[in-house]
């Protein structure tokens, strides 16, 4: 257990609770998550490949345990996407509005823009084709009202 | 029209709680190891261990909230030992505060006396602890330091025994080096504080009732929950609640900041509390 594995694992503390709170969406359900997350994280820290990795490894273990956490609270899940008690008003900040985004929108949104990925990093990550990524984002910035013209390159 | 530039920029309003490195610090810590030697000091023999798992983990800890320039002290004594047979380990730290004079050295004589019976009950659990049966648990202390003035510092004591599941306790000295004191409630603020204060408590407890456990605590008795408090870095009295006082464990120590309008009327030491 390398000095420079911990290091990077702490130092992604921030990034794990954004995208545990993307999918949970409250603050006790996301400590739960990023300390479950840490927990695995140091339980099998020999499968981290480098330090360098640590983030994105680290954001694959707390997505996953993030999914866990909802699956078990399915019911209430759907009650909430389905009610919209979460849904944005127009004056809300843009951080808000961006968390009242579907799940599969906004997580992307959080992964390209709050957490600097790129989009075939975020691909990979979760597992699903470049081509739904682009789509999910450019359709996650058409709902928040964001400006996308000559914007390729940021968008990459 | 919005930008991709203003998504970029409303990062900074994803707010981040406080208990975050707590709950971070405490996941990763139980699983801390070291190697040790043998050392004597204070009359009591310790297995000290060299145990360095996490400084990277410890000064980020450390340095957090704490306001430039960090000050930081010798250490006076370290009791440490780990066997994972028994899956029994210490690491308790002891501050060397006798460059603040008198009272540093009477701060010292205290945590020595906390470090030494924190070992003494080490000592127990390994006479009793075979291999056959082991005894899972981990003792650690540390300490850090919030310097408010040039001649105020609060030195904060962290201490977690996890046995089965971990629990946090932290308290605090808030010492007056020009005095020569460790300052008391009734130093910073009136006894009459405690009614506003434990009225803001019970408000800020009852309005967050998703991280409290908010049925427990009413304003009669919130600060019958914690005699414990300190000065942050912003000049706000802080009141702190040990783990499972007041909220759910992975909240680990939950510290509430009282702003300090609301006890404006009752503040001793204004150069302290702001």
């Amino acid at each position: 257990m390398s000095k420079e594995s911990m290091e990077s694992l702490w130092q992604a503390r921030e990034s794990v609770y954004r995208v545990a709170y993307t999918y949970v969406r409250n603050e006790a359900d996301a400590l739960e998550v990023v300390s479950e997350t840490y927990a695995k994280a140091v339980a099998k820290l020999e499968t981290l490949k480098s330090p360098e990795f640590a983030k994105t490894w680290l954001t694959r273990i707390a997505i996953n345990t993030s999914l866990d956490l909802l699956r078990q609270r399915k019911e209430h899940l759907t009650l909430v996407e389905a009610s919209s008690v979460l849904a944005s008003a127009p004056e809300d900040s843009l951080h808000l509005q961006l968390l009242a985004l579907p799940i599969d929108l906004r997580t992307i949104l959080v992964l390209r823009f709050y957490e600097d990925m790129k989009l075939q990093e975020i691909s990979d990550l979760l597992d699903i084709p470049l081509s739904t990524v682009k789509y999910r984002l450019y359709n996650g910035l058409s709902v928040l009202r964001i400006q996308i013209d000559n914007e390729e390159s940021e968008l990459a | 029209m919005k930008r991709i530039e203003d998504l970029i920029n409303s990062k900074k309003d994803f707010e981040i709680p406080e208990a975050l490195d707590g709950v971070v610090a405490r996941a990763i810590k139980p699983n801390a190891k070291g190697v040790g030697y043998k050392k004597v000091f204070g009359g009591i023999a310790a297995i000290v261990i060299a145990l360095n798992a996490f400084p990277a983990v410890a000064t980020s800890v450390r340095d957090y909230d704490i306001a430039a320039p960090v000050i930081d002290f010798l250490t006076l004594s370290r009791f440490a030992s780990v066997n994972n047979e028994l899956a029994l380990e210490i690491d308790v730290t002891v501050p060397d505060l006798s460059q603040l004079g008198e009272v540093g050295s009477q701060l010292n004589q205290k945590y020595q006396a906390e470090a030494e019976a924190l070992y003494a009950n080490y000592l127990d659990d390994y006479e009793g602890a075979t291999p056959a049966k082991p005894i899972h648990k981990y003792v650690g202390s540390n300490y850090d330091f919030i310097q408010l003035t040039d001649r105020v510092l609060v030195v904060r004591n962290y201490l977690s025994v996890i046995l089965g599941s971990g629990i946090e306790m932290r308290s605090y000295d808030i010492v007056d080096v020009e005095q020569q004191k460790v300052l008391e409630w009734g130093d910073l603020l009136t006894d009459e504080a405690k009614v506003v204060i434990a009225e803001y408590l019970d408000t800020y407890i009852q309005n967050h009732p998703k991280h409290f456990f908010a049925k427990d605590v009413s304003k009669a008795n919130v600060l019958e929950l914690s005699s414990d408090f300190f000065v942050n870095n912003k000049g706000q009295l802080v009141i702190s609640f040990d783990e499972y006082s007041v909220a759910p464990g992975s909240f680990g120590v939950v510290t509430i900041p009282i702003p300090t309008e609301v006890i404006s009327d009752f503040v001793n030491r204004e150069d302290l509390i702001k």
